[in-house]
């Protein structure tokens, strides 16, 4: 546990605040390029800034444990946690897709 | 279909939707009194203190979303099941039951206030826990006033249709209710009576409310939308996972420092951190619906109601899932807890998850009662959902200043120190973020001006296809 909750510098709060708010947004930028290109809002290369927007998710995260201070360990689980991330929105979206054709005319 | 033709088990629901929006008024004024004293101290000091100001703020919030999410249940139930609320005069009484009880424990708050350390003031003044102050004779009470509302509602199932989203809201409600029982009880040990508190606060908020939430927002799809009903209910079964899979145990989070084994502080990290991912669900599924009805040409039936369902999104996303990320994890928490970051997170989570969508909800009665085909937004409707959209955003962000000086000068440079803390207090970024605070909340208290006229006026401000619509299908 002494691992676990090392002191953190008072240097530290600000980029760890806007690190943590920049993993949710980026999380939500991911998933929202994700789906308005799939339902063709939009033109399909923005796709790209769908995967941008996760590595810099990753970066971020990894920045935030080491801003963290976290263990080596769970460095690892949260990097192994992004690319269950990256597979989220796919499988959703997959869900929805084959609900939605399958009920097409069911209203 | 005109208000004489609504199910009386709907007209009770605008009975509760009305008291609602009173007793939402009373927070927003119980909290400008209480952002008054953060600067003025002696303001009404010995009159109406801080902490009565805050407990009527608080509870209220708690009691005005308790109204609107009964009436929403009860405004739809009829609807998906196709028949009358079973049980709708028990259901009238419990309603005049709980708003006289809601009254005499208002009174009590505001008029005695306090009472000695003994078993009475348990009983008859207050218990004496956050969000859930009321006395014991008023959660017994409550309790029996649930208990008529779980009837009315398993019962009118049992009779009636069975859809996704009504089978959902019934294993919730359960839930919902049966948690309250966890704050009913008192213990000498603080440790061990937040921990139990916690369950009803935690446990309703970031579990069986979000549940609730994407149950009645599903319905509020279908009615705005004509969303797909399959896949609101397919979405609906997902999100109950997600909900319940990470926020059961994300209750972790507040058990870091109340006394609890250390093995919390993993367990509330690793939960906290999945939390925001049923909300990125969320918001793909709106998104979805959103662009597959854009797609087919079809047109808004509640503007209003879609308006707020989407600041719902957003601000359930923004509130709930940055704001709650940015102070949760236990490492930075031990420098964030106990300033204002939890009001920060608490004001636009609160106002993005729940309030939003219960505004939706009371839409959707509006265009019920005057029997409208389509609800469009007014001028008045407008101003309300920006200058509260606004306001709150604005709160939040001004909180957040305040938050950071008390986080970096009490708990970083001084060590949550007695000295620290009114250091701290005295800072001026700290005191500027408390008068922008004030500032936003009288940008709410003007938007919900506006969005009790416009409640109140809408429906005869509608266009004239919207009137030409209904009377076509009336006649034919």
């Amino acid at each position: 546990m002494e691992f676990y909750m090392q002191d953190i510098p008072h240097e530290d709060f600000l980029p760890i605040f806007v690190i943590s708010a920049a993993v949710i947004m980026f999380g939500m930028m991911y998933a929202g390029f994700f789906t308005i290109v799939k339902l063709r809002l939009v033109k399909r290369y923005f796709m790209v800034f769908a995967y941008l927007s996760w590595l810099a998710l990753v970066a971020s995260i990894y920045y935030l444990g080491e801003l963290l201070r976290v263990e080596p360990y769970t460095q690892k689980v949260l990097i192994g946690a992004m690319f269950g991330y990256l597979v989220f929105p796919h499988m959703v979206y997959f869900i929805l897709e084959k609900v939605h054709t399958r009920y097409e005319h069911s209203n | 279909m005109q208000g004489s033709r609504l199910y009386e088990g709907q007209k009770l629901a605008l009975k509760y939707f009305f008291v609602a929006v009173v007793l939402f008024g009373a927070q927003l004024l119980f909290g400008l009194l209480a952002a008054i004293q953060f600067l003025y101290p002696d303001f009404l000091f010995g009159v109406l203190d801080f902490s009565i100001n805050r407990i009527v703020h608080i509870n209220a919030l708690v009691v005005w979303l308790l109204y609107a999410m009964i009436g929403a249940v009860y405004w739809l139930l009829p609807d998906e099941a196709g028949i009358e609320v079973v049980g709708v005069k028990l259901a009238n009484l419990a309603f005049y039951i709980l708003t006289a009880a809601v009254a005499v424990v208002v009174l009590v708050y505001l008029f005695i206030q306090v009472g000695p350390g003994k078993e009475s003031t348990i009983w008859f003044i207050t218990e004496g826990r956050e969000y859930i102050e009321a006395p014991r004779w008023a959660d017994i009470g409550i309790v029996a006033v649930v208990l008529v509302f779980l009837y009315n509602v398993y019962a009118t199932v049992m009779k009636g249709k069975h859809t996704g989203i009504l089978v959902v809201l019934m294993a919730d409600l359960i839930a919902l209710a049966g948690l309250y029982l966890a704050g009913m009880f008192y213990t000498d040990n603080i440790a061990i009576d937040q921990f139990w508190w916690w369950w009803v606060v935690h446990l309703w908020v970031e579990a069986t409310w979000e549940v609730y939430v994407a149950a009645v927002g599903g319905y509020i799809l279908i009615k705005t939308l004509n969303a797909n009903r399959k896949v609101v209910e397919m979405w609906l079964w997902i999100e109950v996972a997600m909900m319940f899979g990470s926020g059961i145990l994300g209750l972790g989070h507040h058990y870091f420092w109340i006394g609890t084994p250390e093995y919390w502080w993993e367990i509330g990290a690793l939960f906290s951190a999945l939390e925001p991912v049923p909300l990125v669900g969320l918001f793909v599924h709106v998104l979805y619906d959103w662009g597959k009805e854009r797609g087919k040409g079809n047109t808004i039936k509640n503007v209003p109601a879609f308006a707020w369902l989407t600041v719902e999104t957003f601000g359930n996303f923004l509130g709930a899932g940055v704001w709650g990320f940015m102070h949760t994890l236990p490492q930075i928490n031990l420098y964030t807890h106990g300033t204002q970051w939890p009001a920060a997170h608490g004001h636009l989570a609160f106002f993005g998850a729940y309030v939003a969508i219960m505004i939706s909800a009371i839409y959707l009665g509006i265009q019920g009662k005057a029997g409208l085909k389509e609800l469009k937004m007014t001028k008045a409707g407008w101003w309300a959902i920006t200058l509260i959209t606004v306001g709150v955003l604005l709160m939040t962000v001004a909180l957040t200043i305040s938050a950071y000086v008390q986080t970096m000068v009490e708990r970083g440079m001084y060590g949550a120190t007695w000295e620290g803390f009114f250091v701290a207090q005295a800072d001026v970024w700290f005191t500027q973020g408390m008068g922008w605070r004030l500032f936003s909340g009288l940008m709410v208290i003007a938007g919900y001006g506006f969005l009790v006229y416009d409640l109140l006026t809408c429906d005869k401000k509608q266009p004239a296809e919207v009137y030409e619509e209904e009377a076509a299908a009336a006649t034919a």
